[in-house]
């Protein structure tokens, strides 16, 4: 894990959501409902056609230099969107989301020269049924999960 | 021999408050002509099925709310009041505009999804700030003109 690249930074946050675990006791981990490993269906780079369900997608956004830090100090917001069909499903879209929360509400990264980062809130909506021609036996729940962080691939430029 | 001393604070807090509703008024100002310019740099067709995600409507009906408190913070916002369609339509240009800016899937399965809000509001962040703070100075300065109808409106 390390925030040296923006692509090692996706993969810390995409395996910390997939360690995530819903249920009472141990938990049950979600890579039991969108698979393990690269082939989990957590994207992070758009979805593929003729995605099974349930699928998430993450993104990084609103990742900017905050007033003091030096630039060096960056504020962002990492949203999933979980995606799942049919509307029965909600529970389990509901599961994911649970594990999401649990893999990823307080982690804190802190690795030897390797940057520091920490999530500091979050939030969860369902969006409403789809009208229109937009699918209404698709659920969707949007997470945002909002942090800071001082990355190495930042302090490697700094002077 | 007498002092008399006068406690001016409460005209200070009006002060205070007044400057910091007009300096969200001023940065709404900015961010509303940004939504409604990059809507019309991609056309007017709106709707799920057209490939474009505003209409006329919609662009009118970018609004500014009052400012308001929301747990001791003053908070003003911009966006689409609820409630507003087009003649006909079953959707609201809100509810069109939120599953675009957040994702939809078609009845066919395909997935879409073009945001418009949250990277107008990013690449502005600083313009908006910089009229909240000129507008904000101003009438603590008592500089700023009084609210009021303008010349020959």
């Amino acid at each position: 894990m390390s925030t040296a690249t923006s692509t090692s930074l996706h993969t810390m946050l995409r395996d910390r959501l997939l360690s995530g675990t819903f249920g009472t006791g141990a938990g049950t981990v979600v890579t039991t409902l969108l698979g393990a490993g690269n082939n989990a269906r957590l994207y992070q780079n758009g979805i593929p056609d003729g995605a099974a369900y349930p699928f998430a997608e993450m993104l990084i956004v609103n990742d900017a230099t905050t007033s003091w830090g030096d630039g060096i100090r960056t504020t962002f917001d990492l949203e999933v969107t979980i995606v799942d069909r049919p509307r029965t499903q909600i529970s389990r879209a509901r599961n994911i989301a649970d594990a999401f929360d649990n893999g990823m509400v307080g982690f804190t990264f802190a690795g030897a020269d390797a940057g520091f980062l920490r999530i500091t809130d979050r939030s969860r909506s369902q969006m409403p049924q789809g009208t229109g021609d937009v699918d209404r036996e698709v659920v969707q729940i949007r997470q945002l999960f909002s942090g800071f962080m001082w990355s190495q691939m930042l302090a490697r430029t700094y002077p | 021999m007498s002092a008399t001393f006068t406690n001016h604070v409460p005209d200070f807090d009006a002060l205070l408050s007044r400057a910091v509703d007009e300096g969200l008024k001023a940065g709404g100002r900015v961010l509303q002509p940004a939504v409604r310019k990059r809507y019309k740099e991609r056309g007017f067709k709106g709707g799920y099925t057209t490939g474009a995600d505003a209409t006329g409507l919609t662009i009118d009906s970018i609004a500014l709310s009052d400012p308001v408190t929301e747990d001791g913070v003053r908070v003003l916002r911009v966006g689409l009041p609820s409630g507003i369609r087009q003649p006909g339509d079953s959707a609201t240009v809100g509810e069109v505009a939120l599953f675009w800016e957040l994702g939809h899937t078609m009845r066919n399965g395909v997935r879409r999804r073009v945001e418009t809000w949250r990277p107008v509001a990013e690449e502005s962040r600083h313009q908006v700030a910089a009229a909240f703070e000129k507008r904000f100075a101003a009438v603590m300065n008592g500089t700023a003109r009084k609210p009021g109808p303008r010349p020959g409106a």
